[in-house]
Parts: C-alpha cells; sequence; structure tokens
C-alpha cells in the first residue's frame, strides 16, 4: 500500500525529502510513500515542522 | 442541455479547540467549491456532539480532529466503521499530533490526514483530490 504525501508547493526542499528517504515524486509537491516507510518520513516532517498532509493513493 | 446542479455537501467540522472551528469554518467558505456545492457547515467540540450531528443530520464529509475530550476522533472513527451508513461519509482527519504511529494508524482508516499547522494549499489539495473543489 502506498500514499501520497502533500507538501505545501512553497516548500522547495521536496526534491531533498523525495531523495532522502528515495520516495517516487509524482507531481511538484507530491510524494509517494510506501506504508511500511510513512513512519520514519512523517516523523522528519514532524520533528522539523514541515507542513503536510496525506491522501490514500 | 439541462444544467445538471452541483452537488451541496454539508460539512461537520469537529474540534474541541474554538478557534480551530472557526478557523476552519473560515477556511471552507473561502475555497472555490467549482466541482460541488459547499452547504451547511455544523460545528461539534467533540466525539460525542459529532457523533449527536451524524445521527441526526445529513453529513457529507467531516473535518475530524483527533485528540479530544470525552470522545476522541480514533473513537469517532470505529463507531463509524460500525455502522453501514456512517462508514460511507467522507472524513479528513486533521491534528497536532506529532507521534509517527499515531499518524499511521489514521492512515490505516483510509481516511486522508493533515497535519496542523498547514497552509492553505494542502487544504485546497486534500479537498481537490475528495474531489470537492
Amino acid at each position: 500500500m502506498t500514499v501520497k504525501l502533500i507538501l505545501d508547493k512553497n516548500d522547495l526542499a521536496a526534491v531533498r525529502y523525495a531523495n532522502l528517504f528515495n520516495l517516487k515524486k509524482i507531481a511538484k509537491d507530491i510524494l509517494l510513500v510506501e506504508i511500511n516507510d510513512l513512519s520514519r518520513v512523517v516523523q522528519y516532517m514532524c520533528d522539523r515542522k514541515i507542513k503536510f498532509g496525506i491522501y490514500e493513493n | 442541455m439541462a444544467i445538471v446542479p452541483k452537488k451541496s455537501v454539508d460539512v461537520l467540522v469537529v474540534d474541541d479547540s474554538s478557534v480551530w472551528r472557526n478557523y476552519l469554518t473560515k477556511l471552507l467558505h473561502s475555497v472555490d467549491f467549482q466541482v460541488t456545492d459547499l452547504g451547511t457547515v455544523y460545528k461539534a467540540k467533540d466525539g460525542t456532539e459529532a457523533v449527536a450531528y451524524l445521527e441526526t443530520k445529513k453529513i457529507d464529509i467531516i473535518m475530524l480532529d483527533l485528540i479530544m475530550p470525552k470522545m476522541g476522533g480514533y473513537e469517532v472513527l470505529e463507531y463509524m466503521k460500525k455502522n453501514q451508513l456512517l462508514s460511507k461519509i467522507s472524513v479528513i482527519a486533521i491534528s497536532s499530533i506529532t507521534e509517527a504511529k499515531d499518524i499511521v494508524d489514521v492512515v490505516k482508516y483510509n481516511v486522508p490526514f493533515i497535519h496542523k499547522p498547514f497552509t492553505f494549499e494542502i487544504f485546497t489539495k486534500i479537498l481537490s483530490q475528495k474531489e470537492l473543489i
């Protein structure tokens, strides 16, 4: 199962997050995350106060 | 050719913070709804009030905070899951929880999640994924 991680379109670090977690980037502000990876990705976002939303793929 | 009226969606905003209830309501009214029309926006301050609305009103979508007194968002989701009619209502979870495990738990209910604080872009992006705007 994968979900879409939705970032703010003004957050230009999306590419960096995608590279950091080896995620697929399907739009400028949408990354595809495997449910097994979601916990560490989300913890990273929360710890750094990065704004995000999650939508089921 | 007949013009098909847009579907009107009634929204229930559930949050124990009156500031967030009012802010979310204001945000909804500021969104440019094109696919649907925004109908009535109801507000509930906890899960028990939310359930009362769900049992008596036609609700199309719920904006649900997760951590609330009396009855929290996870309990509302469980309550809805057990009811055939209520389980069909769209839910968007909105919370400031910072434990990744809790966020993953919400996603496992197959509901979109918005982390507080969020931007207008993220809010509208989630609504558009739901094909509401």
